[in-house]
This record gives structure tokens, C-alpha cells and sequence, in this order.
């Protein structure tokens, strides 16, 4: 039996016709399967029993050849389901002080980490997919007269329909009142960004407990110098959702500064014009940062390496 | 220990375990997503210093009940594969021996420090880094700088330490240990 199959079927990074050759080998005598047994709880031993991996990011680069068509069927490679017991009041004041009598309120709070979206499913039945590094606060359980979140980044709802519970999304400062519908939601106050997508149903947006606009499906509102703006919505924005980070027609620089945000990593490139040459592609964003580079370096305008010396980790570009 | 935390400490440990039983990816993401999701909504302070057996567990009895209902699956459906059943099989009994218990001790984690401070620094960090990345022995030789043959010489240097260190901790072997292997 060859060494490095043996160790890949326990780590299960075989394919099925060469998992059978192993099986076979490991049947075939009572001396085999001792040893199979004394390996396979080794490698259970020395992976619980060594340091915890650095990031969550290192999760992504693991190979992906041992996977079958159910990858295809289902694309909720990074998605992760958070059921949160009773998601419903939480209102958010900045302003407003607790009162006495009451014990302070600790609102529960989420993070999709860099590189990840996180998709939730709450008590309600609506679903919530947070994008990477963005933040969704939810009540304690118990506290429930309606249906009340508030969001730190980006987060695409889709939310149960309940007329009496109607469901009340915080965004900076304005909120998104809905009935049950879908929508993404893009609020990043310190960059000055603000911006709600519809796609079903309505919604309205409300500021200081008042309605100020009524979008329709198919329709996006920016916020735009303390000015509301509505325009058509474009698809592909959306994506990240379903776990697909889209470019059409973007430039490198483009590129570079969303994959620097999306994955909390420092890019240095040197200015070029090869940072206005454009691309348009489609990646998993499972796949991870270096595949994206990987394949953005197929027609040899760039070179990229990881560095990592002293207290500095980024990654360079060298153009050629 | 916030959500964020559990999840970016012990996601990859997690994930190469559960995959190592289910051999699928996707599958063995959604068992490791809902069992941290579970330990987090149980954590409770007196747990907190036992998580990792604690999270051991959870995803040990996920990942059995998900292996069951393929067994199950594949009997009814009648999909008759006899080498992928008896693969399913030889799966189930390895996860189904392998109890918290039998993973985690006082004097396993010693030995395993003790046998790795005994080797040369470049076998133990290789040894430690394949494991805790889960790269493949091509990429850690692109990364060292060195040829993978090395990377082999040095994680089956190590295995093989810590094989025989741990002995006692392996399931029983009938006859002789071979190690024709290493």
C-alpha cells in the first residue's frame, strides 16, 4: 500500500476509485486493518492536540479536488446557518439612556469574518445572508413586540411576511420599514455609504420613526449627500450571497481595493497604467484570495507574493 | 469567547476532522457550521476551559448521524455500490470508536509536546504547519523553499516519532506493528 494514499483516504482527500484501492487493501487482512485503525486515530489525536489554526481564512484554501456533484447542486460553501433563538425587538437608540429600573440591554451581535458571509436563519423564518465583516445586532430572547434588527455593513434580507410584526431594519441613520420581501441593505457611515436594493415586495424607508420614501422591486436608494437617490439596481452586485464575487468591465485598482476589503488584507501595488486595464469574471469566493490572484495573473500583467517579516503581512504586486 | 472567536479559532481544525469522515466538503461545512452554532448557543462559563472536547463531541455526533442516514440512503435507495458502503462502513466504525476520551488527555497533549521538542526545529515546524494549514505537501515545499521529498522526509520523521511515543494510545495491534510505512 503506498504511504501517501493510505494517509490521504484518512484525511479524505481521495477520489472514489482510489478510496476503493485503500478500502480494499484495509479489508483484505486483519493486520491491515489494525494498522488503518492505529493511523486513523492518530491523525484524530495530533489534529485535536495541536495549536488552533491562526485564521478562519485558512479554512477557505483547503483543497477542494475531493468534492462531488452535491458542490454543484448547493452553493453554500461559506454560508453558514445561525439559527438565533428569538430574533425580534431591538431597537436601537445611540441617544437613549436606559432607564433605571431597567437592566441594561446587552444587543447580541454577529460578524461574518473577512472572506466569509454568514447566512442566518431566524426565528421568524426570514433569512439573513451577512457579507463579509459586516455586522447584524439582534435582541436578547424574551424582548419581542416586533421584529427589529440593526446593521453594521452589508446584509441581503429576506424576510417572512408578518402584517402584524412588521420587520424594522436600523442602517445608520435611517431605517427600513418591511412587511415581508427581499432586499440588500449597504451602510458603512464612516465611508459616507448608503445604499437599499429591492428586489420583491416594498419597503419603506424611515427616518426618525417617519416615512420619507416607498421603493418598488427592481429599484435601488442611495444616500447620497444627505439626498435621497432611487435608480435601477444591477444583479450582479448582489451576488456575494450566493457566494460569487463579480467583476464586469472593473479596473485592477478596482479589483485590488475590493479583494483588500473584502479579505482584511493590506494589497501594495505600484502605480502603472496596467491598474486601468479591465476585467470581467465571476469567482467562488470559497476558492479564496489567492486563487482570485492566481487567475487575474493568467495573462502575466502581474506577479504577486505573500510577505511576512516582522509585524508587516501584505501582499505585493510586482508588474511586468 | 465571542462567536467570532470560537469560529475563527477552531473552524479549519473543524473542518479537516468532520471532512476526514464525511469526504465531502460541503457537507462537512454544514456540519461544522451548525455545531459551532451549537456550542456557542451552549457555552456557558464552567465549559469554557473543556470547549474544544466540547466541540469535539458535537461535531463527532453530527458527523455520525449524517454517515447513519448515508448508510441508510444508500441501502434503500439500492444504489447497490458494495465498495462504497463498505468504505461508508469502515468510516462509521473508526468515528464510532473515536470518543472524546480516547482524544483528549493530560498526558496525550504532554507526550505529543514532549516527542515534537525532541525533533529538529525545521521537522517539527513542517510537521506543524502541514498540520494546521491542511496544505499539501507540494505547497509547503513552494513556501520552504525545499523539495517536496524533503517535506515528506520531515512529516513522516515526525509521525513516526509520535507514533511510537503514543503507542499506548492507538488501538490494540494482534500481531506486530509494522512500520513499513514510514
Amino acid at each position: 500500500m503506498d504511504e501517501k494514499k493510505l494517509s490521504r483516504y484518512i484525511t479524505g482527500d481521495l477520489s472514489p476509485k482510489d478510496r476503493n484501492e485503500v478500502v480494499k487493501w484495509i479489508n483484505a487482512s486483519e493486520k491491515n486493518l489494525n494498522e488503518y485503525k492505529a493511523r486513523r486515530r492518530l491523525h484524530d489525536i495530533l489534529l485535536w492536540n495541536s495549536a488552533p489554526a491562526p485564521s478562519a481564512g485558512e479554512a477557505r484554501k483547503i483543497r477542494k479536488d475531493s468534492l462531488g456533484k452535491r458542490m454543484l447542486r448547493r452553493f453554500s460553501f461559506a454560508a453558514i446557518a445561525v439559527s438565533i433563538a428569538f430574533l425580534s425587538i431591538f431597537m436601537y437608540h445611540a441617544g437613549q439612556k436606559s432607564e433605571i429600573s431597567n437592566p441594561p440591554v446587552f444587543p447580541r451581535s454577529i460578524t461574518a469574518p473577512a472572506g466569509h458571509q454568514l447566512k442566518m436563519l431566524l426565528e421568524d423564518g426570514s433569512t439573513v445572508w451577512l457579507n463579509s465583516g459586516s455586522t447584524l445586532l439582534t435582541a436578547e430572547p424574551r424582548q419581542r413586540k416586533e421584529r427589529a434588527v440593526e446593521l453594521l455593513g452589508e446584509g441581503y434580507f429576506k424576510v417572512a411576511p408578518d402584517a402584524k410584526r412588521p420587520f424594522l431594519v436600523k442602517a445608520g441613520k435611517l431605517e427600513i420599514q418591511v412587511l415581508g420581501t427581499e432586499f440588500n441593505v449597504i451602510s458603512y457611515p464612516d465611508q459616507g455609504i448608503w445604499e437599499t436594493a429591492l428586489f420583491s415586495g416594498s419597503i419603506a424607508i424611515m427616518e426618525k420613526g417617519e416615512k420619507i420614501l416607498r421603493l418598488s422591486p427592481g429599484n435601488k436608494v442611495s444616500l447620497v449627500d444627505n439626498r435621497l437617490l432611487t435608480a435601477p439596481l444591477d444583479e450582479e452586485k448582489y451576488l456575494w450571497k450566493d457566494g460569487i464575487l463579480s467583476f464586469t468591465g472593473r479596473t485592477l485598482r478596482e479589483i485590488f481595493n475590493e479583494l483588500s476589503s473584502y479579505f482584511n488584507v493590506e494589497i501594495r501595488y505600484p502605480e502603472s497604467t496596467n491598474l486601468d486595464k479591465t476585467y470581467s469574471g465571476k469567482f467562488w469566493i470559497s476558492e479564496g484570495l489567492y486563487h482570485i490572484l492566481d487567475v487575474l495573473t493568467y495573462d502575466n500583467r502581474f506577479t504577486y507574493a505573500k510577505i511576512n517579516k516582522d509585524d508587516e503581512q501584505y501582499i505585493r504586486i510586482r508588474f511586468n | 469567547m465571542t462567536f467570532n472567536e470560537l469560529y475563527a479559532n477552531y473552524y479549519s481544525k473543524a473542518l479537516l476532522f468532520v471532512k476526514s469522515y464525511t469526504n465531502d466538503v460541503s457537507e462537512a461545512e454544514d456540519i461544522v457550521s451548525e455545531s459551532i452554532i451549537t456550542v456557542w448557543e451552549k457555552l456557558d462559563e464552567s465549559r469554557q476551559d473543556r470547549l474544544l472536547p466540547f466541540l469535539f463531541t458535537v461535531l463527532r455526533n453530527k458527523c455520525l448521524d449524517y454517515l447513519k442516514s448515508q448508510r441508510v440512503k444508500t441501502t434503500v435507495k439500492n444504489e447497490s455500490n458494495e465498495d462504497f458502503l463498505s468504505d461508508l462502513d469502515l468510516r462509521i466504525m473508526a468515528l464510532n470508536d473515536t470518543t472524546e476520551e480516547k482524544v483528549f488527555s493530560t498526558e496525550i497533549n504532554e507526550i505529543i509536546k514532549k516527542t515534537l521538542d525532541s525533533l529538529p526545529r525545521k521537522t517539527r515546524e513542517i510537521f506543524n504547519f502541514n498540520r494546521e494549514s491542511g496544505k499539501t505537501y507540494s505547497e509547503i515545499a513552494r513556501i520552504y523553499g525545499i523539495s517536496e521529498k524533503s517535506v515528506a522526509y520531515h512529516i513522516s520523521k515526525a509521525l513516526k516519532a509520535l507514533r511510537e511515543a503514543l503507542n499506548d494510545y492507538l488501538p490494540y495491534l494482534l500481531l506486530f506493528i509494522s512500520y513499513d510505512f514510514f
